[in-house]
């Protein structure tokens, strides 16, 4: 379980955090999702107790994690995987992080073959791929078997199989009870993998929704029609709700009105469709759609083609 | 990979303490390539910067070592054991200089959120591994300076002498004490340079109030240089440097502390 308050965090002319509160829930895996500079890393950097709030407060299982009498049994984090000095073997890695956590020299080994690593334990990091570092990160959050795990961007830089193999893993500890909390830009991957999300922009909660109500709730559904006579159909769809949200050829996307509205409208006529299909609004535009006015770094839209 | 269980098999916990986290940087240093290695480039270069100095003094000095007092031949090699407590001080800042420029001090105080306690452990294994390598390397260096008296046919210095035996165990302390300014400063500064670059600074502070001349009198043996100066037994009694070298410790002991406070000072309050 992980608490968080009010939480607020100023840097000298940014406020990266701002009045956060939020409550991560054992037993499901909840993703935190938001556009780049959103603050993610920055609010996990302050449940770590990296960063001092400026305000507000940050707990893991009701407490501080500073005053945590064995933090990583409790928690086990991976904020960057790159942050490892590279001389050091895998093994070696793992083993001073065991240490200072009062784990046994046994449990690297584990992990170590838990991540699939188990061939490359006595290879030196700086020869890992950003993949295997990844993997080297979630064995270091294993190390002290935590019932709470909290990953900022686990899925960067995985093959399909690692993020296949991630997404499974992280269900599986939340089958058991844990509290898993990971960031994410990959919005679609959210959406195989979390049960809820927590949803910011510019440092503020935007929703704390399950995935299957973001889904709903986001952007108005579409129906995408393919039609030899699409002009035709554009022309008798100029008297109804619908909108016509691009138009290319004989293919339509078209939201207002649903796919049985139109293929009735069609058959009237006499237009033969050669495809009907109602689209359901992914994570990604439900996400997109939520954010809109919080985007903190937006492309400017007017620039370029 | 599949098959492995998540959870550990048969779990057994050492409570995380001050031990744990000495033992955590102990095998961090170890398991450091860059760190292996400077530790044998500082006996290796205390032997060779040994022998040049010894080799060298008829140039340096203006008086060869046949005309020398074997205490004074056997400090000229000693120099080879600065040589090797500077290589040191340079392994001392690299160790959380690194830590700083990867962000690898993220996941250390992540492991050890109590930064007195990691400071601590730091500064206790760097202590001992740069005091162990530099007795070795200040060894090797006298060793190398009494093979050369030998082969020129000259009286040699035995180390049962105690005044030799000081000098040799004294000056190797050169190495904890920059090693220690430079972990605190790396600390201060962030950074591998700010670590060196203060270590740096305390060495030639000596140097710049000597240019004071007798107004620095009496700050001077307060230094950490001459305060070692006069630890290792290198001051001589009429100098006007002379203190009574229980005192000189407790002044490299304060030094030592005084830099490290103000490293946990800031580590405690500020962001990681
Ligand atoms: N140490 C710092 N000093 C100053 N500003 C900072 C610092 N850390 C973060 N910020 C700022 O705080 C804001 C939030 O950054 P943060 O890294 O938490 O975002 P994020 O959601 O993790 O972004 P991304 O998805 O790109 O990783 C940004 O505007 C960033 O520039
Ligand atoms: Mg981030």
């Amino acid at each position: 379980m992980i608490e968080v308050h009010g939480l607020t965090k100023r840097y000298r002319d940014v406020v990266a955090v701002d009045d956060l509160s939020f409550t991560v829930s054992p037993g499901r895996v909840t993703g935190f999702l938001g556009p780049n500079g959103a603050g993610k890393s920055t609010t996990m950097r302050m449940i770590l107790g990296l960063d001092t709030p400026t305000k507000g407060s940050a707990r893991v299982g009701g407490r501080n994690y500073r005053s945590l009498a064995a933090p990583l049994r409790e928690v086990g984090a991976l904020l960057d995987p790159a942050a490892l000095q590279k001389s050091r073997t895998a093994r070696a890695h793992l083993q001073w992080i065991a240490q200072a956590g009062g784990i046994e020299r046994k449990r690297v080994g584990e992990v170590l073959e838990l991540v699939g690593l188990g061939k490359a334990g006595d290879k030196r990091v700086g020869e890992f791929s950003l993949g295997m570092r990844q993997r080297l990160g979630i064995a270091a959050a294993l190390l002290g078997d935590p019932a709470v795990l909290m990953l900022d961007e686990p899925l960067n830089g995985l093959d399909p199989e690692g993020i296949v193999w991630v997404r499974t893993l992280l269900k599986g500890l939340a089958s058991e009870g844990r509290t898993i909390f990971l960031s994410s830009h990959l919005m679609n991957e959210m959406e195989a993998t979390a049960d809820h999300v927590l949803v910011i922009g510019k440092g503020r909660l935007i929703a704390d929704v399950s995935v299957h109500d973001l889904v709903r709730q986001g952007a108005a559904a579409q129906v995408s029609v393919v039609s030899p006579r699409a002009a035709e159909l554009v022309a008798l769809l100029e008297h109804t709700e619908a909108h016509i949200v691009s138009g290319a050829d004989s293919e339509l996307i078209i939201s207002g009105v649903d796919a049985a509205e139109i293929g009735e409208l069609a058959a009237r006529h006499g237009i033969a469709l050669h495809e009907l299909t109602p689209r359901r609004p992914g994570l990604e535009e439900a996400f997109i759609h939520l954010t809109r006015d919080e985007v903190g770094y937006r492309a400017k839209e007017h620039q370029g083609s | 990979m599949s098959t492995a269980s998540v959870s550990p098999s048969g779990t057994k916990h050492k409570p995380s303490g001050l031990f744990t986290t000495v033992g955590s940087e102990w095998t961090k240093i170890w398991s450091l390539g860059t760190s292996r290695i400077l530790l044998l480039v500082a006996v290796g270069l205390a032997a060779v910067a040994a022998a040049l100095f010894v080799l060298t003094s008829a140039v340096t000095t203006g008086t060869g070592i046949a005309d020398r007092e074997v205490f004074d031949v056997v400090s000229t090699s000693l120099l080879g054991a600065d040589a090797a407590a500077l290589t040191l001080m340079v392994m001392a800042a690299m160790t959380i200089g690194s830590e700083y420029s990867t962000g690898m001090i993220r996941v250390t105080l992540t492991a050890s959120p109590k930064r007195s306690q990691f400071l601590t452990a730091k500064a206790i294994v760097i202590a001992v591994v740069t005091y162990v390598v530099g007795v070795v390397a200040a060894f090797v260096a006298y060793g190398v300076g009494q093979l050369i008296l030998l082969s020129q046919g000259l009286d040699i210095a035995s180390v049962a002498d105690p005044r030799i035996l000081r000098l040799i165990t004294g000056s190797a302390i050169m190495a904890p004490l920059y090693g220690l300014i430079a972990v605190a400063f790396g600390i201060v500064f962030r950074s591998t340079a700010g670590g060196i670059l203060s270590a740096l600074v305390a060495l030639v502070i000596p140097s710049i109030v000597g240019w004071l001349g007798e107004a620095g009198n009496s700050i001077m043996p307060y230094l950490p240089g001459e305060a070692l100066h006069n630890l290792a037994g290198l001051t001589p009694a009429t100098s006007p440097y002379a203190i009574n070298p229980g005192v000189s410790a407790i002044v490299l002991v304060v030094w030592v502390l005084v830099v490290l406070g103000i490293a946990q000072s800031l580590l405690a309050k500020r962001d990681a």
